[in-house]
């Protein structure tokens, strides 16, 4: 009896973990992407120092979410996007047309993970 | 290197745990379901270690979830022979006096050769000296052989006598065995006294056993160096 009552209780807790780290991902997806879209706004407003800012806090932001979604996501998809995040502040100062191409891959990671953890019918079969 | 090292650490524990929790019918026989858990767990404990860009969850949610369906179904299958039967499957007779049932036998894909093997375990070589045979769940075959067959027990020339459960050990390797002193129903008290009247200590005694009788056997430590 005890061995089920620890069965239950560790399927319950993989469910809730499932269900939580994708609350988590999904909420830190929006954060990640309003910034994203705030350094594309600003850049195209040629307001370069604000850009920086919002890219600092975007790499910020990156690294957090970098370790608490590695232990979820496949490492390689992650290294995309850091190596994309990289380049963000060199595009910005060099006023490259790339920095928005760059940020719509950023941002095509991000939906990536999310779409990679979410249970639709087509990744479960 | 340190990652995998670590990792291979984590995931022996892991299947340890997972085995265990599995329990002890796990490692004897194995169930049709069981051996398809255990099949895969040892299949995904291998990803995550060999690939160190999967993360961890990848290897340790799927072997819990699995272990822990495993112990759910057993538990629900106790309660329901209907579900038992349909995972488990049921037992099926093959010989039954002394008659083979070959359709039952084609039906399960058994050769000759597989039911003569069976049978050689049981040191029969002549099928005629079989009563009745039954393919457990597990695959394995039992036999009971005609009685012209089996050997004579105390029974049979009505001699009887109290069976007793065998002797425990008390003491392993100069390790005190508490739980078998407490299955005996004997205490420490009776261990010291032993001790004493043999003049060794607990740490001198390679190995002592006993019955319910209290009778023991004490075996003393020899001087190795």
């Amino acid at each position: 009896m005890k061995r089920l009552i620890l069965c239950i209780a560790i399927l319950a807790v993989i469910i809730t973990g499932s269900v939580l780290s994708l609350l988590l991902i999904n909420n830190k997806n929006q954060q990640l992407i309003e910034t994203l879209d705030a350094i594309t706004v600003y850049a195209e407003d040629r307001k370069t120092d604000q850009a920086l800012e919002k890219i600092e806090e975007f790499s910020r932001l990156w690294k957090k979410y970098y370790v608490c979604v590695s232990f979820l996501v496949e490492s390689s998809c992650l290294e995309d996007i850091s190596s994309s995040c990289a380049k963000l502040k060199a595009l910005l100062l060099k006023d490259s047309e790339e920095l928005y191409s760059e940020c719509e891959t950023i941002k095509y990671g991000i939906n990536l993970i999310y779409n990679n953890e979410f249970p639709y019918l087509h990744s479960i079969f | 290197m340190l990652i995998v090292f670590f990792r291979a650490i984590i995931l022996y524990a892991l299947v340890i745990f997972s085995i265990r929790l599995m329990g002890k019918r796990q490692i004897g026989e194995l169930q049709p379901s069981e051996l398809v858990i255990t099949i895969l767990v040892s299949n995904i404990a291998t990803l995550p270690i060999e690939d160190t860009t999967i993360p961890m969850s990848t290897g340790i949610i799927p072997i819990l979830t699995l272990v822990s369906l495993d112990v759910i179904m057993s538990a629900l299958t106790l309660r329901s022979r209907k579900l038992r039967q349909i995972v488990s499957g049921s037992p099926k007779v093959i010989i039954s006096n002394g008659v083979i049932d070959q359709k039952q036998m084609k039906k399960l894909r058994y050769s000759v050769d597989d039911l003569m093997e069976s049978l050689h375990d049981y040191n029969i070589f002549d099928i005629n000296e079989v009563q009745y045979a039954i393919i457990e769940t597990t695959g394995k075959i039992s036999v009971m052989q005609k009685n012209d067959y089996r050997s004579l027990t105390p029974s049979d020339i009505e001699l009887y006598s109290e069976s007793k459960n065998p002797p425990q050990i008390l003491i392993d390797d100069g390790v005190i065995m508490h739980g078998a002193i407490k299955f005996l129903g004997l205490d420490m008290k009776f261990v010291h006294e032993v001790l004493s009247k043999n003049k060794v200590e607990v740490s001198d005694v390679f190995l002592m056993s006993c019955d319910e009788e209290k009778n023991y056997k004490l075996i003393k430590k020899e001087d190795l160096n």
